[in-house]
């Protein structure tokens, strides 16, 4: 498939190819979508409850509204903000909807959540698994705002700045935000600290 | 205070990379003026194992190769797209092209111009009577025609014919005043400068 095979456009930035996707050149959304879409959809997926099927449907609707209407985004800013801020809107959106439907954002992995394994004996070595099972488990419990501020950061390795500009919030905020979910994940996931198996 | 200086950039990589117990005695010293050990400990251990863990998992997924054909139909359907192998013909490419076929055709006619053969030319004649009985007692016979004789090879001059007409008293020379419409400036030296034929008439 032509379209989405590696073309001349991956030495422009983010915001040129966007200029050229607005001019309907395909090889310059095609890069861009190489760019943003594992990342994206790694995003949806961890936002819309670890389903799979809903975060490729996700993935396809953010880049749908990408190609529909370039012109919505602002050549001064960055293309990469705009785009999480477009996601984190569409997930809104779908909490919005689970809400009127009556499931709460957080049932959905209260199953898995019952099998996990919470170590009041600490494991012998650091057992990745389990501890991946927790973090997730108490990331979900979080706050939404801290959450997302906190996956923003640690999952998609945006800047302090990138982040208060996708949130529409203060960087100060960013910063407090991320200091209380990290601190309170932290104290969560204590019993997996080697230091503590020894005291 | 805590919350501004936790993130410098600094500690978070300190967080990220090291354990408490790797920090050189400067780090430490560094460190322990923002957190304590403990903290140090706790935080470290979520920062630097967050990515590992989540790593596998990331790997796992892939976009679908249903998406990525959705998205190729949807943007073909909205800029009403050709399909790709045409849009390689950028406007850079079409210059070059047309640069490559108009050299290709210059040289073309070149060639053809250099191998044409020479067609005949229109001579406009004039008849120059002289009394010269030795070149009249020379034409022996009479000679009617005038023709052009294109040379061959790759030389571009031409072999001109003229008639002369032998009487008993006159030479009548018929001289090339034009040719191809260009008047010879000195048609009689024109005619014998010429290296010129004929035919003999039968």
């Amino acid at each position: 498939m032509f379209l989405f095979s590696k073309n001349a456009y991956s030495s422009l930035t983010d915001e040129g190819l966007m200029l050229y996707v607005s001019e309907g050149k395909e090889k310059a959304f095609t890069e861009l979508y190489h760019r943003y879409a594992k990342r994206m959809l790694y995003f949806f997926y961890q936002r819309l409850y670890q389903d799979e099927q809903k975060a490729q449907d996700f993935l396809q609707d953010l880049f749908l509204k990408v190609l529909q209407k370039p012109q919505l985004f602002d050549g001064n800013k960055k293309f990469k903000t705009w785009l999480y801020t477009l996601a984190i809107n569409m997930c809104k959106n779908e909490y919005r909807k689970d809400a009127v439907r009556g499931v709460k954002v957080n049932d959905f992995d209260f199953n898995e959540v019952e099998e996990i394994q919470t170590p009041f004996i600490f494991p012998d070595k650091f057992d990745k698994d389990l501890f991946a099972a927790n973090l997730k488990h108490e990331l979900n419990n979080m706050e939404e705002n801290q959450r997302i501020t906190f996956l923003l950061r640690y999952n998609e390795d945006l800047s302090i700045n990138e982040i208060s500009e996708i949130l529409g919030c203060a960087e100060g905020t960013v910063k407090s935000r991320l200091f209380y979910c990290t601190k309170k994940l932290a104290v969560k996931l204590r019993a997996f600290n080697p230091k503590n198996e020894l005291e | 205070m805590m919350e501004k200086k936790f993130f410098e950039t600094r500690l978070e990589n300190l967080l990220m990379s090291k354990a408490f117990n790797n920090l050189s005695a400067a780090e430490k010293k560094y460190v322990l003026t923002l957190l304590t050990e403990e903290e140090y400990r706790e935080y470290s251990l979520l920062l630097s194992n967050y990515k590992p863990v989540l790593l596998s998992e990331y790997d796992q997924i892939q976009p679908s190769p249903k998406v990525t054909k959705a998205l190729t139909h949807a943007f073909r359907v909205k800029n009403n797209a050709k399909p790709v192998y045409f849009n390689i013909i950028r406007p850079q490419r079409v210059l070059t092209i047309a640069a490559s076929l108009i050299i290709l055709i210059g040289c073309i006619l070149i060639f053809r111009q250099a191998n044409k053969k020479e067609q005949p030319l229109t001579v406009k004649i004039k008849r120059q009577h002289a009394i010269d009985h030795t070149i009249a007692k020379a034409a022996k016979k009479e000679i009617r025609e005038i023709k052009t004789y294109p040379v061959s090879g790759k030389k571009k001059t031409h072999l001109y014919a003229a008639t002369v007409k032998k009487t008993p008293h006159y030479l009548c020379l018929d001289v090339a005043v034009e040719i191809n419409n260009t008047p010879c400036l000195n048609p009689i030296n024109t005619t014998a400068a010429m290296p010129y034929t004929y035919e003999e008439s039968p």
